[in-house]
């Protein structure tokens, strides 16, 4: 009886598991992974460049794929730098001179505060599903992985010419997600690691970000906290709510 | 006795030699004046430029001149002054700190290249503080910055403005900082037309640099001794100070030496074609003037004088000529020279050269400028005159005698 329990309860929380999974299936689940309908985090980046090296705490909250905010919460030299995102368009609070500033597009390739991830990364991140063609390669990832192959649709801005997500067939997690530049070499690459459980949910709590053609930088991010399904409401993500 | 016979020889046909001297003293007048117009042009642009831009010597860290990143810093800048001070050729040592940042203006926002400068040090080596188009130089080193003319066409800035900068600093973190325009430069095609300048502890504290800088501008009484001076100073920086190290301005500024450098090769060409000109000349007269004296020289062969005292005579009287006109030359040249070393020509456009104008071209006093010329003169006179000189000398005296 204990046993069938556990089987019926495998079969909701998984139901992937047993037949197979299409590549939209994937796309989705990945880009679901760290959201639900809503989500608040709070996490750690450390950004190591040849230079320097240098730890930042930050909140974060998301609702949809169009709405998200984050806040510095320290060093205290930076607490209260914000960036606020509103489908494709961003803006940074700078409390020191108190000014929102609009990301311009052409800053989109720019720099996140410092770190190797883009403003463009931020806003885009949400959404594979809505700006890439798919593609499943059920062979190249052997008996224990899939690799989901993504190609820009036609009407997607954006400096990667492909990018592979491998996932663990087991657990449906990611490991790597590797970028590819124009010409087919691998730019940078994503590696995710260290599962915890957040809200019942299994996730890599790490995310490790590698340019390579950068030597010696490296962004990590260690998700600390992760909620699912708060209570947010749209105009939470205001430019008033910004500046708090 | 040959002299003096020489010396007559040169005053018994006074229009013949009046000829031959003038054109003499006309070559080597242009010779003087082109050398000097060249040298003194270059000498008059390196000044300006080293002194402003490059610093007669520069300290920085060994890798920022091939590779300049805000990392790549001079340490204990305060130190490095206070022994720079022990140096008494040194007449100024100004630092100066480079990065950039997203500034953004009450409409518009740009990318734009930083300068952190000494305020009281950099207005004695360069000339910002008299190209400040509107408003004024640094008064304080409060949040106050100077727009470059583009810099502040792009920003649609004016003074007074409120400008937010925002940048990384050194050690990673958002600099992020509020300040005010305070001067806007003139000329649009400056060098540091794009450039925004602060004073620079604002900058240190800025982009968390305190106490550092990345070129330290070391100037002296005369750029031409920056080689000597940049060894001198690398042996006492080695032992005193570990990662930092001095270039002279040719090695700051590489591509602008290199280009001055192959211009003034081409500029050469001109003084071999003024020398090629005067040597026609020259040879033209003497040509005639033996020509016409074949049969003197028939009769002196005649009555017994040799080869080699023939030959001798005629050159020395080509030689002094030469050198007597050269001298009134230079009498003539000198008064020229000096109001062109100390006014100069005024150019109806100013002669850009990166980015410094130039608007009168200058002469130099320098010696070598009035000895060189001379030196050649000789020299292309003796040239010139030996081949008809041996063809005088071997002349027959019967054949000579016919002439008459």
């Amino acid at each position: 009886m204990g046993k069938i329990k556990t089987f019926i309860l495998c079969a909701i929380l998984f139901p992937q598991i047993g037949y197979a999974l299409t590549a939209h299936e994937l796309i989705n689940r990945m880009d679901n992974l760290y959201r639900s309908d809503s989500s608040q985090a709070v996490m750690r980046m450390t950004i190591i460049t040849p230079d320097w090296q240098r730890t930042m705490e930050m909140e974060s909250w998301s609702l949809g794929k169009d709405y998200a905010l984050v806040r510095i919460v320290a060093p205290k030299k930076d607490a209260g730098i914000a960036t606020l995102k509103r489908d494709a368009q961003m803006w940074n609070f700078f409390p020191k001179v108190k000014r929102v500033i609009k990301v311009p597009p052409s800053m989109m390739m720019g720099s996140w505060m410092g770190s190797d991830f883009t403003n463009d990364d931020l806003v885009r991140e949400a959404s594979l599903e809505d700006d890439y063609d798919v593609g499943l390669n059920e062979n190249q990832g052997g008996d224990t992985e899939y690799v989901l192959t993504l190609i820009p649709k036609a009407k997607t801005v954006t400096v990667w010419d492909k990018i592979q997500i491998w996932i663990t067939k087991d657990n449906l997690l990611p490991t790597k997600q590797v970028y590819f530049d124009e010409a087919g070499k691998p730019m940078r690459e994503m590696v995710f690691s260290n599962i915890q459980e957040f809200n019942g949910r299994k996730l890599p709590s790490t995310m490790t970000l590698t340019p390579l053609n950068k030597q010696g930088h490296k962004t990590q991010v260690e998700y600390t906290q992760l909620n699912f399904n708060v209570s947010l409401k749209e105009s939470f993500f205001s430019l008033r709510e910004l500046k708090r | 006795m040959l002299l003096k016979l020489a010396f007559r020889n040169i005053l018994r046909n006074r229009r013949r030699s009046l000829f031959t001297g003038l054109s003499m003293l006309v070559g080597y007048m242009l010779l003087v004046i082109s050398l000097s117009m060249q040298e003194g042009s270059y000498h008059w642009i390196l000044k300006a430029y080293t002194q402003s831009q490059s610093g007669h010597i520069q300290i920085n860290h060994p890798e920022y001149i091939e590779q300049p990143t805000l990392y790549k810093t001079v340490n204990e800048l305060d130190d490095l002054l206070t022994w720079l001070k022990q140096f008494d050729w040194i007449t100024h040592a100004v630092p100066r700190i480079e990065g950039a940042g997203l500034v953004y203006g009450e409409q518009e926002s740009s990318t734009l290249p930083i300068m952190g400068i000494d305020v009281e040090n950099e207005a004695k080596i360069s000339t910002i503080k008299d190209r400040i188009a509107q408003g004024e130089y640094f008064k304080s080193t409060e949040h106050h910055v100077i727009l470059g003319a583009q810099a502040a066409k792009q920003l649609n800035a004016n003074i007074g403005d409120s400008l937010v900068i925002i940048s990384q600093a050194i050690d990673g973190s958002m600099a992020n900082d509020l300040f005010e325009v305070v001067g806007i430069l003139e000329n649009p095609q400056a060098r540091d037309a794009m450039l925004l300048y602060m004073p620079l502890p604002v900058m240190q504290t800025f982009m968390v640099m305190e106490n550092k800088a990345h070129r330290v501008l070391v100037n002296t009484a005369d750029y031409r001794q920056a080689d000597f001076y940049a060894q001198t100073l690398n042996n006492a920086l080695q032992r005193d100070f570990e990662t930092i190290q001095a270039h002279t301005w040719k090695q700051v500024e590489k591509e602008f030496y290199r280009t001055m450098q192959a211009d003034k090769q081409g500029n050469q060409v001109s003084i071999y074609i003024i020398v090629f000109l005067v040597c026609l000349g020259v040879l033209n007269t003497i040509l005639m003037s033996l020509l016409e004296r074949k049969g003197e020289y028939g009769v002196l062969r005649a009555i017994g004088a040799g080869r080699l005292h023939l030959f001798n005579m005629i050159m020395l009287e080509a030689l002094m000529l030469c050198a007597m006109c050269c001298f009134v030359g230079l009498l003539v040249v000198i008064p020229i020279n000096i109001f062109f070393t100390h006014i100069g020509v005024t150019l109806d456009q100013p002669m850009d050269i990166s980015g410094i104008a130039f608007t009168a071209l200058k002469g130099t006093m320098e010696p070598w400028v009035f000895t060189l010329p001379f030196a050649l003169m000789l020299m292309s006179t003796a040239l010139l005159t030996m081949v008809p000189a041996i063809r005088a000398a071997r002349i027959k005296p019967l054949d000579g005698m016919r002439a008459l």
